[in-house]
C-alpha cells in the first residue's frame, strides 16, 4: 500500500506539525510582543529627532526584526529536537520508513516557516510605523531596505540551523547558550579582526583565527546602515552574503544530520 | 510457514552513569516468529522487553547479532515499512486531532493523500474512535490514546503489528476491547507481537509465547508446549529454566 516517503513528503508532514505546534508556544508570542514594543520604541525615539526621523525608524526597525527573528530561531530551534526525544513523540515517527535526517529537515522546515511568518508580520508592522512617521510610502522605493530585511531572514535561518545542531548533542539550555554565543560572536567578527591586529601572543592569534573560522560571520547580513541612508549595495556583496548564508546553513545541517544519526531514541 | 521476524544471537548493552559503565540489557537472544500468529512476549518490568521491541522496530541497532523483519535488516526502511508499532506509552503531539495525527503518520508511512483519506474512517471506526476524529489528543483519555496509537499502527495496512504493553493502564472494559481488537487483526491475516507482564492477557489471546527475564530468553514456543502453568514459569526462575528447552 505504501512505499518509502520522499524527503519532500517527510519535510512537509513534519514541518506542518512543527509549525502548528510552535505557533501555540507562548514564548513565540512573548518574543513577538517584545519586537512590536521595540518597533513602537523606534517610533517614539524618531519623534525626538528633528533631522530625518525615518532614518531612525528604519535602522531601529531592521535591528528589531533581526533580533526578534534570531531569538525565535534560537529559542525555537534549541528545544525542537529535545522536546521530541524527551516526550518520545519522535520514537513513533522514527519507527516509520523515514531517516533521522529527513525528520531533522522536517523540523527545520517547520522552524523556518515560523520564522518566516514572524518576519512577515513584523515587516508589515514596520511599514505601518514607517508610514506613521513619514506620512508617505517612500520606503517602497528604497530597495536596500528590502534587501536588508531579506538578509535578516537569511541570518535567522542560519541561526536556526545552528540552534538545531547544538540541540542534537546538548540540553535545551546549553543549546540556547551556545546559539546566543554564536550570535554575539558572529555579529562582532570585525572586532575580532581588529583584536587580531593588536594581539601579540601567537597562541591568542591562533585562538582568534579559530573563532573566526568556526563561528559564522553574521556581518555579511547586516546592511541596516546602508538601508537607513538608502545607499545602494553592490551585487557582489549580496552574492557573497547569500552564498555564504546558504553554504553555512547547509554545512551545519549536514553536521546536525550526522549527529542525529548517532542520537539514541 | 515463513518467519516474519528472525532474531539471531542479539545482545544489547548501554553505557550508563558517570563512569559510563557498560550495562547489559539483552543477552544472546534468538527468536523466530512465523507469519499469522499472535505472539506474546512475557516478562517482568525491567526484563528488557521494550529494548528488544526497539531493536525490532529499528529504533536502535543491536550491539551484537542481527534482527530481520520480513527478510530485511530491522533498521532498514524496507523493514520499517512492513510494521505497525504501538509504543508502551503512546505520546503524541497533543495539539493534533485524531484525524490530523493519522494524516501525519500516513504521510510518514509513504501513503498518498487519497490513500490516507480513504483509510482514516475505517481505521478509526475499527478502534472505536469514529466520533472522536475531530477531538484534540489532549482531550483523549488513556484508553483513547491507546486506541489512536493502534489506529496509527494499522493505517498503512502493515503485515506485522508490534504492540508494547498494549493493555497497560486500561480498565477491564478497555482490556477486553483491546483483546478483541487484537483477535480481529489476527483474523485479518496480520502477525501480532505484543509484550506484557500480565499473564492473563497473554493467555487470553496468544497462540505462541516467549518469556524473558533479566535480559535472557527463558523459553519460547507454542502455548500448548509450555508444560507448567505460566504463573510458575513467570514467578520462579528455577522452574523457568527447566522449561527453557521448549
Amino acid at each position: 500500500m505504501s512505499k518509502n516517503p520522499s524527503l519532500k513528503t517527510v519535510a512537509f508532514a513534519v514541518g506542518k506539525v512543527t509549525f502548528t505546534e510552535m505557533i501555540r508556544d507562548k514564548i513565540l508570542y512573548n518574543l513577538f510582543l517584545f519586537s512590536i514594543l521595540l518597533l513602537g520604541l523606534a517610533f517614539l525615539v524618531s519623534q525626538l529627532s528633528f533631522i530625518r526621523p525615518e532614518r531612525i525608524v528604519l535602522d531601529f526597525g531592521i535591528s528589531a526584526i533581526g533580533l526578534a527573528c534570531s531569538m525565535i530561531a534560537v529559542f525555537g530551534g534549541a528545544g525542537l529536537l529535545t522536546k521530541e526525544f524527551e516526550r518520545r513523540t519522535a520514537s513513533v515517527a522514527l519507527s516509520h520508513p523515514i531517516t533521522k535526517s529527513q525528520f531533522l529537515l522536517g523540523k527545520f522546515s517547520g522552524l523556518v516557516s515560523v520564522i518566516g511568518l514572524n518576519w512577515l508580520l513584523l515587516f508589515l508592522a514596520h511599514t505601518v510605523i514607517i508610514y506613521l512617521t513619514t506620512q508617505s510610502m517612500s520606503v517602497f522605493s528604497n530597495s536596500t531596505y528590502f534587501l536588508s530585511l531579506i538578509l535578516v531572514f537569511v541570518q535567522s535561518i542560519l541561526i536556526a540551523s545552528l540552534a538545531l545542531f547544538f540541540s542534537t548533542f546538548s540540553t535545551t539550555s546549553l543549546a540556547i547558550i551556545f546559539s546566543i554565543g554564536s550570535y554575539l560572536i558572529g555579529n562582532n567578527i570585525s572586532q575580532i579582526q581588529f583584536l587580531m591586529t593588536k594581539i601579540q601572543s601567537q597562541f591568542g592569534l591562533y585562538f582568534l583565527r579559530g573563532v573566526m573560522i568556526l563561528f559564522p560571520n553574521l556581518e555579511y547580513f547586516n546592511i541596516s546602515q546602508q538601508a537607513s541612508y538608502a545607499l545602494p549595495v553592490s551585487g557582489s556583496f549580496l552574492a557573497v552574503s547569500f552564498t555564504y548564508g546558504l553554504f553555512y546553513t547547509l554545512l551545519v545541517l549536514v553536521f546536525a544530520g550526522m549527529m542525529i544519526k548517532i542520537k539514541e531514541v | 510457514m515463513a518467519n516474519i521476524l528472525d532474531i539471531q544471537k542479539v545482545s544489547q548493552s548501554f553505557r550508563s552513569g558517570f563512569w559510563m559503565r557498560k550495562v547489559e540489557i539483552l543477552h544472546n537472544i534468538t527468536l523466530k516468529i512465523s507469519s499469522r500468529s499472535i505472539y506474546g512476549f512475557l516478562g517482568p518490568n525491567g526484563a528488557g522487553k521494550t529494548t528488544l521491541i526497539h531493536l525490532i522496530v529499528g529504533l536502535r541497532k543491536p550491539t551484537l547479532g542481527s534482527v530481520k523483519v520480513c527478510g530485511f535488516d530491522a533498521h532498514s526502511q524496507e523493514a520499517r515499512a512492513q510494521i505497525g508499532y504501538l509504543p508502551e506509552r503512546p505520546y503524541f503531539h497533543e495539539h493534533l486531532t485524531g484525524e490530523t495525527l493519522l494524516q501525519y503518520f500516513g504521510a510518514l508511512s509513504g501513503m498518498k493523500k487519497n490513500q490516507i483519506l480513504s483509510r482514516i474512517a475505517p481505521v478509526l471506526s475499527a478502534v472505536g474512535l469514529g466520533a472522536a476524529r475531530k477531538l484534540e489528543l489532549r482531550k483523549y483519555s488513556k484508553g483513547m490514546l491507546q486506541r489512536i496509537g493502534i489506529a496509527q499502527a494499522l493505517l498503512h495496512n502493515p503485515e506485522f503489528l508490534i504492540l508494547d504493553e498494549p493493555m497497560s493502564g486500561l480498565d477491564p472494559l478497555g482490556r477486553k476491547e483491546m483483546r478483541e481488537l487484537m483477535l480481529s487483526q489476527s483474523k485479518e491475516g496480520r502477525t501480532l507481537f505484543f509484550s506484557s507482564h500480565i499473564i492473563s492477557d497473554v493467555e487470553a489471546v496468544c497462540d505462541q509465547l516467549a518469556v524473558i527475564r533479566e535480559g535472557k530468553l527463558l523459553g519460547c514456543g507454542k502455548m500448548s508446549e509450555f508444560p507448567s502453568s505460566l504463573e510458575d514459569l513467570f514467578m520462579t526462575s528455577e522452574s523457568v529454566e527447566k522449561n527453557s528447552h521448549v
